[in-house]
């Protein structure tokens, strides 16, 4: 007997050509051994190709179509290279509830089936799930759509009996960038998954203009809220910060020696209005450090203003400020009313170590009123007070931009949802109290 | 492994699977069966219908970090559709299915259906009229029926543990559950169950596969 030689290889697996029974245009069947029904892309008259007899299930005569991703082309998405093979037109409600979408069936010979779907300049890409596949990670997912849906157009290859007027229950679910979508086929239930896919991705993927594809309008139901995206980072940033300045005050806070250094017990009268009144020098020891004077004023339905000058014994270096300070109140139609405040609290900063003094002059409401009258004044300085004024203009510039994104989060999330019949009751009782305004 | 000598046309052949009774003869075709010490040849297997799949007789993989080869493949119709079954023998001599149907690979491995002397399902499969929803258990663990498909045989390669002739017909019911799917094949009086899941390809580690025109 003769070596034995090794057997003959299986030919390799290629595309099925065959010519249309209707038109007689040629058909190339890309996913051989998969696809059962295929409609002719020169005719789109409906072949059965399931087995190796090709069998007519309705014949049409329609003009060929031009598709935003023809038949057979190929293009990278999700690291795989896919070929579109099928091509169909769906839609749900009717009149102004009318929404519509196509899908482009995906196939690769390794990694099966997927669906293109585009509906308002929109992209999702989905992939058939099997129960018991883990869905990614931190998806928390919402209903969004519930309805009937029917098929208005099929071209080129499938893998299931499609054809127009197919009737299918269809429940979405989103957490963007993903959308859940559920069929519901007589007894076949099929769940699958969907990632939002930007146009250019698409457009890159199969080498198109991206200007050729279908023009984008709205905000689809999966699509990711750009906002939701930047605010993470921002919060981040943002307490970062606080906690940083947060850090920085509470060290100098309590680092601060906040020192009592000089305490004026003033009483100017009618008489003594106009004199200055300069107090015994005190001494501020290095380094250098804030000098923050609290005055009081005792004022009954008044105001008192004084003027401050604080002087280095030794170069006469003068500093000033002034501070005013007011106290209103009475009866108005059975309720008691407060305003102002009779204390003020003002500051030198950055005063050097020394000997100082300190200057008063005060102008008092008071005073104008008689010729007995007095203005009390009560005022401690005290050097090396911690400031939180930096502190608090630092948050408030700090919240707005937090605030605005939220804000437009918010506004995005509501658009979305406007278009759902399971809108959030947060939104659905914004949406409620803004047509109650309107009627 | 048990080596033959092909009837019909002389080729040489192998049963790498002691539980082979059935084989495609590689040169001709001709359709063998395993007898007690010798096999016989009956008839010749047509053309496999065409299609797209990147497996063969041949091909090795990894499962679970086992390897395993394909010895055989039955092609499956049915009314819409069709799909392929590929008989694998894995390195630790387990004997299982990979199924590959619209664009999904399962693997998966016939489980007894009895132990202990107890049916694991309580079914008489002689009068069952399978209903979808149906509830029905596999020992302790619940599952549905999820798909009742009234299959054919379009032909068979390789090696097989059954006679897997054109136009052999069986009930095939599917059975999902949260714990992986199952699959229930009447054929006649006879009935297997398989319980498996879902691989990816990536998973699979496929080597000595079919090549693809233009992939």
């Amino acid at each position: 007997m003769d070596a034995p030689t090794a057997p003959p290889a299986a030919p390799p697996g290629k595309p099925r050509l065959l010519d249309c029974p209707v038109c007689g245009g040629a058909i190339t069947l890309r996913a051989v051994g998969h696809s059962v029904n295929v409609a002719c892309m020169q005719c789109n008259s409906l072949l059965d190709v399931a087995l190796e007899e090709v069998k007519i299930l309705k014949k049409a005569h329609e003009k060929q179509r031009d598709l935003s991703i023809p038949l057979g082309a190929r293009g990278k998405l999700d690291g795989i290279e896919w070929e579109a093979v099928g091509y169909q037109e769906r839609s749900s409600g009717s009149g102004s509830d009318r929404y519509v979408w196509d899908e482009t069936l995906l196939f690769n010979p390794y990694h099966g089936f997927r669906f293109l779907a585009q509906a308002q300049g929109h992209w999702s890409l989905y992939r058939v799930i099997k129960s018991g596949t883990a869905l990614p990670a931190g998806t928390r997912f919402a209903r969004f759509f519930s309805g009937q849906t029917q098929t208005d157009y099929v071209l080129g290859e499938f893998y299931w009996r499609a054809r127009m007027g197919d009737q299918v229950h269809v429940t979405d679910s989103i957490s963007p960038p993903y959308v859940m979508s559920t069929e519901k086929n007589g007894e076949e239930i099929n769940v699958s998954l969907g990632a939002y896919l930007a146009r250019e991705e698409v457009a890159a993927a199969f080498g198109l203009d991206p200007g050729k594809l279908p023009r984008l309008q709205g905000i689809a139901p999966n699509q990711p809220s750009p906002f939701a995206a930047r605010v993470p980072g921002v919060l981040r940033a943002s307490l970062l910060a606080v906690a940083l300045a947060t850090g920085i005050q509470l060290v100098q806070a309590y680092s601060a020696k906040n020192q009592v250094v000089h305490n004026e017990h003033l009483t100017v009268t009618t008489t003594t209005r106009d004199e200055a009144r300069v107090t015994m020098p005190f001494e501020l020891e290095p380094p250098q450090a804030n000098v923050c004077l609290e005055s009081a004023a005792i004022l009954d339905n008044n105001w008192a203003e004084l003027s401050v000058t604080l002087v280095d014994a030794s170069s006469q270096e003068r500093r000033s400020l002034n501070q005013g300070m007011e106290s209103y109140s009475g009866v108005d139609s059975g309720e008691a009313w407060r305003e102002g405040d009779n204390i003020a609290n003002d500051c030198f900063p950055a005063v050097p170590g020394g000997q100082y003094r300190l200057i008063f002059n005060a102008e008092a409401g008071a005073l104008g009123w008689g010729a007995d009258q007095r203005q009390i004044f009560y005022i401690q300085a005290r050097r090396d007070v911690p400031i939180w004024s930096n502190w608090f203009a630092l948050l408030l510039a700090l919240l707005p931009y937090p605030f605005y994104l939220w804000l437009r989060h918010h506004s995005f999330e509501y658009t979305r949802w406007s278009d759902s019949d399971f809108m959030p009751e947060s939104y659905a009782s914004i949406r409620n109290s803004l047509n109650g305004e309107e009627e | 492994m048990r080596s033959y000598t092909c009837p019909a046309c002389g080729a040489p052949g192998t049963f790498q699977s002691s539980v082979s009774v059935y084989a495609v003869c590689a040169y001709c075709q001709s359709m063998i069966l395993r007898r007690n010490v010798d096999v016989e040849a009956f008839g010749k297997m047509a053309a496999l219908p065409p299609d797209m799949s990147p497996l063969r007789v041949g091909a090795r993989g990894m499962l679970d970090g086992v390897g395993f080869a394909l010895l055989g493949r039955v092609k499956i119709g049915w009314k819409d559709g069709v799909w392929n079954e590929w008989f694998m023998l894995t390195e630790d001599a387990r004997r299982g299915w990979l199924a590959e149907a619209q664009g999904f690979f399962a693997a998966c491995f016939e489980l007894p259906l009895a132990s202990d002397g107890r049916a694991l399902i309580n079914r008489n499969f002689a009068t069952w009229k399978p209903k979808p929803g149906e509830r029905v258990n596999i020992g302790a663990q619940a599952y549905e029926v999820a798909d009742i498909k009234h299959t054919v045989c379009l032909g068979s390669e390789g090696e097989l543990p059954f006679l897997a002739n054109r136009g052999r017909k069986a009930l095939s019911i599917d059975l999902a559950g949260s714990g992986g799917f199952a699959t229930l094949e009447i054929h006649q009086d006879e009935t297997r169950l398989y319980q498996g899941r879902y691989v990816g390809w990536d998973e699979l580690k496929l080597s000595d596969t079919r090549p693809l025109e233009g992939w």
